[in-house]
């Protein structure tokens, strides 16, 4: 597999799985990077499926091994407010800032595992690689993931509601 | 099917997780159990507002051909610390090549005068410790480092790729191949053809070394004259935030 087809292929997606687990586009950045460099060092082989799956668990990895998840995102609400486009108004920045925050809010409320789940689910992995992402059988996603997105929607109410 | 499937196996048939006997069983199912249809419905607005409400935070990715240049600088950055131990493994010579041999050569293009920006040696050691970059070749990626007045010029080679190295005095220049690549030497030249293989190809250049060019499958890609060294291609250097930086350039 040509590095530079799958980087074209998998880094838009990968890159967008790291912003939404770690809320923070610039550990996210830093995260879609190292599993591209680690691939590279580490001449990895296999088809564009798996290497793309190898992808994603070493950048979730990444991510995790930082441990910084939650002080990024905590950092990010804080220190990285949304940039308004020059033709966005301040009431739009605002209402948009407030809805980004509300799912960043929604999606803590999750397990790691379950919010792993939803977000490689996003990005359109089939159960078999789910599984194996997240330690249990391809038979168990279906209801895991049901439960997951259940969860999610509801604090996203809960959080809108207050 | 008669039993009311559970609500992960409609989440699966949902996702289009369910084979086509079992799925024939399911629609079966679904067209008389209202209540099931029901499920399902509010399954796949639960996946349909999941997807929207995740789009709100989604920003958009660095430009690619940075974040591109970005991995193989960063892979040519962790290369250079491993260096040492790759070389080990590989099968390396140390080539000692005497002064003046490619002042012989006709045509040599060292003899040239080169034109364009260049990066001179005063700015490569006082830009220190380590600096940096690459240039994607085609499938070939060349990174060349600058440090303390050295240049290591890596290229992760492609089969078929073929280096040369032509030189005037130099102290000592260094090249590393992967075990099984041939190895041709002449007057003030080096060349390196992998074959069929692939794997990393480094040269690495002394300061003392005065006149050099590498060439990446026929194409000029680093030249040092005397105190300057330019990284080429049809590029030109640019200093940026620290570092020297080469725009990418086209296949070879």
């Amino acid at each position: 597999m040509n590095f530079d087809e799958l980087f074209e292929d998998v880094y838009p997606g990968l890159y967008r799985y790291c912003v939404r687990l770690t809320a923070d586009p610039d550990a996210a950045e830093d995260a879609t990077q190292e599993a591209f460099v680690r691939l590279l060092d580490r001449r990895v082989q296999g088809d564009f499926a798996g290497l793309r799956a190898w992808l994603f668990k070493v950048a979730t990895h990444v991510i995790r091994d930082r441990a910084r998840v939650e002080t990024n995102r905590a950092r990010l609400l804080q220190a990285h407010p949304i940039r308004p486009a020059s033709e966005e108004a301040a009431d739009d920045v605002l209402e948009r800032a407030e809805r980004v925050a509300a799912v960043r809010r929604a999606l803590s409320t999750l397990d790691e595992r379950d919010r792993t789940l939803l977000l490689l689910r996003e990005e359109g992995f089939a159960y078999r690689e789910l599984g194996d992402a997240i330690g249990v059988q391809a038979t168990s996603v279906g209801t895991l993931l049901a439960r997951a997105r259940r969860r999610f929607t509801e604090a996203l109410s809960e959080g809108e509601e207050k | 099917m008669t039993q009311h499937p559970v609500e992960g196996t409609l989440q699966a048939y949902l996702d289009g997780e369910i084979q086509s006997e079992p799925r024939e069983a399911m629609e079966r199912h679904l067209e008389a159990c209202r209540e099931c249809r029901a499920l399902l419905a509010s399954l796949d607005d639960l996946a349909n507002r999941t997807a929207r409400a995740l789009r709100v935070v989604d920003r958009e990715p660095p430009a690619m051909e940075a974040a591109r240049w970005e991995a193989r600088r960063a892979r040519a950055a962790h290369r250079s610390r491993s260096h040492g131990r790759r070389v080990a493994v590989a099968a390396s010579i140390v080539l000692l090549l005497g002064a003046g041999w490619v002042a012989a050569m006709p045509g040599s293009p060292i003899r040239r005068l080169w034109e364009g920006d260049a990066v001179t040696q005063d700015r490569i050691e006082t830009l220190g410790p380590s600096v940096e970059d690459s240039l994607d070749q085609g499938r070939t990626a060349v990174s060349v480092q600058l440090e303390e007045g050295r240049a290591t010029v890596s290229i992760e080679a492609a089969p078929s790729t073929w280096i040369d190295v032509r030189l005037s005095e130099i102290e000592g220049v260094r090249v590393s191949a992967p075990a099984g690549s041939r190895f041709e030497t002449g007057s003030g030249r080096i060349q390196i053809d992998v074959g069929g293989l692939e794997g990393d190809v480094i040269v690495e250049l002394s300061r003392d070394a005065v006149l050099a060019d590498v060439f990446v499958r026929g194409r000029l890609v680093y030249q040092k004259s005397g105190v300057e060294a330019s990284y080429l291609g049809g590029t030109e250097a640019e200093t940026r935030d620290g570092s020297i930086r080469f725009p990418a350039g086209g296949g070879p």
